[in-house]
């Protein structure tokens, strides 16, 4: 008795599973490179996905991609090169979405981030890098980060 | 449960936890697990868990039978059983902001589980650090409750739980779950660690909903969230250069007094949180709060500290 409901649950996953996240195969050729990879575009999937629950074809489409982005540093959430989240969207009191990028330096480039912004708390800064890790989901919290990353400019913001 | 035979919670008047007359019963274990490691150990085992206060005949003196649910395992104490709600808030505050000063939580009651522990045990290496500025002297905790992955309804006897803990709630500063997470991440928030706070929802941190809404359904006067963010509230999460994270912190370095120990270092049960946070959120320079300022019941000075939780018959 209990394999049977075992086995109704198995299918009635599989069903929901499809249902909600059509899972893309693996491509037999080169992920094709988006044409719009603005942070904004990308939060425009993320909502579109949360209402028809294709997350896993955004973050099939996305991993991967390289990315030129304009974003907030500020020391206290990027204060070394182990440890550095950035704002992908200025502030919009309040914010729209929660996720802060995490970022992972080429060699040296924290170093000149560090230079270029100083000792100001906040600095807006250019670089492009690779979104690596796109976790995004019906149940837990969508999260991105980004790889590789190298500083193109960085403006100091009072 | 000693006599199925009875709709009676109790079947006499209880003198003791162990009393033969107390007819529901619940136990506890106890664990330590370190993080790091893995370890494993029960401090605990079928530790009771205190008696609803159902009323004066059944409990001719409740406090008695309730303090013999407070256990030790060396060092730790632990108590489990209902007390006062210790939170004093207006919660008026979650129909559009309409704080004026009502006790909504008076007289309710809450099934807490207190424990107390050496602070030796939660310092780094064991001692507690030198210097109050050293990372290392603070400490962040949080509460999270957990249930079984999948519960099986059975018509024809009792359910079954399987699969592993899943965590569906969690609390570390007041209200930054309640007002900080909007609704659509709320279920998102309480599956999550706090480690991963800042990648997941640090925006709403920068960023929050409240000092807007202050404005706009109370004409508080809040000051706009300023174009470089709420850097001042990402500080108080990160005190001493920690990560920032949804964490209770508290500073244990040696020297620290009870005294300096207060909201946003530690809480104190009868520390004002809410006045302290929508004062932080409101940002313009004055003190504002929600009207509730003290409990309804004085807390002990004794271990489990929280008031005895008011009688179902007084």
């Amino acid at each position: 008795m209990r394999t049977t409901v075992y086995s109704m649950f198995v299918v009635a996953g599989l069903a929901a599973c499809h249902g909600h996240d059509d899972a893309k195969p693996a491509p037999k050729a080169g992920k094709a490179k988006l044409e719009h990879t603005s942070q904004t575009d990308l939060a425009r999937e993320l909502d579109d996905a949360d209402r028809r629950g294709t997350w896993s074809d955004v973050r099939y489409r996305w991993q991967g991609q390289d990315l030129e982005w304009t974003v907030t540093r500020y020391r206290t959430l990027c204060g070394s090169e182990k440890r550095c989240n950035v704002a992908a969207f200025p502030v919009m009191r309040p914010a729209q979405r929660g996720w802060l990028p995490g970022v992972q330096f080429a060699p040296g480039e924290y170093a000149k981030l560090d230079a270029a912004c100083g000792a100001a708390e906040r600095c807006e800064i250019t670089i492009d890098g690779t979104l690596s890790k796109l976790d995004v989901s019906g149940e837990m919290p969508t999260s991105v980060q980004l790889s590789n990353v190298k500083i193109k400019s960085a403006k100091q913001r009072t | 449960m000693k006599n199925g035979n009875t709709f009676l919670y109790n079947t006499g008047p209880v003198d003791a936890i162990s009393s033969q007359y107390l007819n529901v019963t619940q136990t506890y274990d106890l664990w330590k697990i370190d993080e790091h490691t893995g370890h494993r150990t029960r401090l605990m085992q079928d530790a009771w868990v205190a008696p609803w206060n159902v009323g004066k005949r059944s409990f001719p003196n409740y406090e008695s039978v309730a303090l013999q649910a407070v256990r030790s395992a060396g060092t730790t104490q632990s108590f489990a059983g209902p007390r006062d709600e210790p939170f004093f808030v207006d919660l008026h505050v979650f129909d559009l902001l309409g704080v004026g000063g009502a006790h909504t939580t008076d007289g309710v009651n809450v099934m807490s589980i207190v424990l107390e522990v050496p602070i030796t045990d939660i310092a780094a290496g064991g001692a507690r650090p030198s210097s109050a500025t050293d990372k290392s002297s603070v400490v962040g905790i949080y509460a999270s409750a957990s249930r079984p992955q999948l519960r099986i309804l059975r018509k024809s006897h009792n359910s079954d739980d399987y699969g592993k803990m899943i965590q569906v709630s969690r609390l570390g500063w007041p209200l930054v779950n309640e007002v900080l997470i909007p609704l659509k991440d709320k279920d998102k928030y309480n599956r999550s660690e706090p480690r991963d706070d800042v990648s997941n929802f640090g925006a709403y941190i920068l960023d929050p909903e409240v000092p807007k809404l202050l404005n706009l359904v109370l004409n508080a006067g809040c000051a706009a969230t300023p174009a470089g963010g709420r850097t001042d509230i990402v500080g108080l999460l990160s005190p001493n250069g920690t990560a920032a994270a949804d964490l209770l912190r508290i500073n244990i370095a040696a020297g620290q007094t009870n005294a300096q120990s207060h909201f946003p270092n530690g809480r104190a049960l009868a520390d004002d949180v809410t006045d302290t946070l929508l004062t932080v959120a409101c940002n313009n320079g004055s003190a504002i709060g929600d009207g509730v300022n003290a409990n309804d019941k004085p807390f002990t000075t004794t271990f489990p500290y929280l008031a005895s939780p008011a009688s179902g018959n007084p």
